[in-house]
């Protein structure tokens, strides 16, 4: 009897820890640049100057033209906190100080995400982050923000 | 874009993603069915074959129509876009934008009756109300890598400014720019003027990461207040030494180069500029002599822990030019200069942020070597006529801040040193501080600082009494929006 508890045991936390990962799959954001794009794999210290716009250019000097989507978007603001190390309170003040130094702007904003895709799709500079469901073949994945983290694709 | 309109673009998008596999494997079919055709036409009658074609047409009018459908959307979600971006005051990435801050708020100067300098101040003694500042930024991008930013000042000044002492100093003058509206309908309507300043106006090329460009008016780019410029950016209201005894100069015309590179986690920078120099008597230089600055920085800005380091410089020379009638027939005009000076400037700056901890350090030094016989002369608070002596002159301030972690709370600490024979009631001018910021929403706060200026000779060529008269006790309150 003990060993049929163990057994159902160990079952029920097998099924609940697969649960627990592909949901996580899901929740993984996914980096995409245009397809031109020679980079194959991006890391955090990569993708923090471009979206914080202090980079303006990719190593082969094409602009570097970064995709937000909205401030209140729960996508942006995992990215936000993975890339950049900020919460949505920090990353208000952080572009609002930037705006009245006169500094670079910020990336420009789009709605969703499958007009983020467009974007770098029909862009050589172009680069976002998505979930899984958005992704495209027109794009190229350089990176995946997995758990908090920046991981290669 | 509407729900209305999300729900119609998803619903197309899905019978899209529903039919397009149908569509292939229709054409597959009818593929597979038209090669045996040829060898097997009797198998086939021709009512199958047309209802074939039907089917065919049937195919691909619905894909002409499924294409019409992702063009409408492809078109809605870039209208909604550009009317999310239009409604996003942090987003400023349209061709122009209008944006700046606004604060208001209260001074009170705490000043003994018999100090010679606190009686310089406009409302010693007395609580005022103030505009802070009105700035409106105009930010221009109309094609790639052109930028055009210009940033203007609203204020009531010089209304109530002191033009001339009374007593044997003269007849007591106040500014007043009160005058009757010319243009109101009423005939005894008052109006006020006051200046706009233009606080920055330039022109930049980005065309490089590396190489930039920038022409115009500009704030000079040395140390960290001049260029973090704004109230809700700076952390302290009262400014400090370096920018009120105007170190090196606030603002240059002139051109810029500056540009960037990564070495790993740092963004390694560098400015330099060339100007007209020093402007404070005109807009035009009175000489070729230029103003040259330099500044190199190291940021890391991680997040966790934002850590930039500055060293900057600055020379040029100062003058001033009149232009004298020497004789009437025939006309004769000298021009001389009555002061002609060197100036150089040096300055290193720090600026770390550790989670809710943030720390600003600056000191910077300066040279100023008058030319023989080219001294300027002394303004108030000096009743006797003196010229300022070629000197050295330091400045410094350290300014601490934590946020607390159940309110938006930022309280903080500063210190600020001038140390030099500018001030002609001592030779040091120390304002310890204390001060807090509320930040009410991510585009509002109210912030206050308290500081006492002590006065210092440490030469003794005062007594410490006749000093100490002269001590202020400072409050500032502001409350300020960014829009």
């Amino acid at each position: 009897m003990r060993k049929l508890i163990t057994a159902l045991a160990l079952a029920v936390a097998a099924l609940s820890w697969e649960g627990r990962s592909s949901a996580g799959d899901d929740e993984d954001l996914f980096v995409v640049v245009n397809k031109s794009n020679p980079a194959s794999a991006l890391t955090r210290e990569d993708l923090r100057p471009l979206f914080q716009t202090t980079k303006g250019e990719w190593p082969d000097g094409v602009k570097a033209e970064p995709i937000n989507l909205a401030d209140e978007s729960p996508v942006r603001r995992s990215f936000d906190a993975a890339v950049l190390g900020l919460d949505p309170d920090r990353v208000a003040r952080y572009w609002i100080d930037r705006k009245i130094r006169g500094g670079e702007r910020p990336p420009r904003k789009v709605s969703s995400a499958s007009a983020a895709v467009r974007s770098v799709a029909g862009d050589r500079g172009g680069v976002a982050y998505v979930l899984r469901a958005d992704l495209s073949p027109s794009v190229k994945v350089v990176a995946k923000v997995s758990h908090g983290k920046v991981v290669a694709p | 874009m509407s729900h209305r309109h999300l729900s119609s673009a998803a619903s197309l998008a899905a019978l899209l993603a529903f039919l397009t596999p149908a569509v292939s494997r229709a054409q597959e079919s009818d593929a597979a069915s038209a090669a045996p055709a040829a060898v097997d036409a009797p198998l086939i009658g021709p009512a199958a074959l047309a209802s074939i074609e039907e089917q065919k047409k049937e195919l691909a009018d619905q894909r002409r129509s499924l294409e019409d459908a992702n063009e409408r959307i492809a078109d809605l979600e870039k209208k909604a876009d550009s009317a999310a971006a239009a409604g996003d005051e942090n987003d400023w990435s349209s061709r122009f934008k209008l944006y700046g801050f606004t604060d208001v708020g209260l001074n009170r100067v705490w000043v003994k009756e018999t100090s010679p300098a606190g009686n310089f101040v406009n409302s010693a003694n007395a609580t005022s109300f103030v505009i802070g500042n009105i700035n409106l930024y105009l930010d221009a991008q109309p094609v790639k890598n052109w930028r055009s930013l210009v940033e203007v000042r609203f204020t009531n000044a010089p209304h109530g400014e002191i033009t001339s002492m009374g007593g044997i100093a003269g007849k007591f003058a106040r500014n007043s720019t009160q005058q009757t509206d010319p243009n109101a309908a009423s005939a005894a309507a008052t109006m006020w003027g006051g200046y706009t300043v233009i606080e920055r106006a330039h022109i930049d090329w980005t065309g490089f990461e590396y190489l930039k460009v920038r022409a115009g008016n500009f704030f000079t780019p040395f140390g960290i207040w001049n260029v973090d410029h704004g109230t809700p950016t700076l952390i302290a209201l009262q400014l400090p030494g370096v920018i009120q005894v105007r170190q090196m100069p606030l603002r240059q015309t002139g051109v810029q180069l500056y540009g960037s590179a990564f070495k790993g986690d740092w963004e390694l920078g560098y400015t330099a500029t060339i100007s007209n120099g020093r402007q404070e008597l005109s807009n035009f230089a009175f000489d070729d002599n230029r103003g040259f600055g330099a500044r190199l920085h190291a940021n890391n800005e991680k997040g966790e822990a934002m850590i930039k380091l500055g060293a900057s410089f600055y020379t040029g020379r100062v003058k001033d030019q009149e232009i004298d009638v020497t004789s009437l027939s025939p006309l004769t005009l000298e021009r001389k200069s009555n002061y002609d000076y060197r100036e150089v400037v040096g300055g290193l700056d720090a600026s770390v942020d550790v989670g809710r901890t943030r720390i600003r350090a600056e000191a910077a030094m300066s040279s100023i070597r008058y030319d023989d016989a080219k001294h300027q002369v002394m303004t108030a608070p000096s009743p006797v006529q003196q010229y300022r002596a070629s000197s050295v002159e330091t400045t410094a301030f350290l300014l601490v801040a934590h946020t607390l972690p159940w309110v938006p709370v930022e309280l903080y600490a500063t210190t600020d040193l001038i140390y030099g024979p500018l001030i002609q009631v001592s030779d040091t001018m120390l304002s310890p501080s204390v001060g807090l910021n509320i930040r009410f929403t991510k585009a509002t706060m109210f912030k206050t600082q308290v500081s006492e200026t002590l006065f210092l000779d440490s030469r003794g060529h005062q007594s410490a009494h006749e000093i100490s008269q002269n001590n202020a006790t400072l409050l500032a309150s502001r409350l300020v929006l960014v829009f």
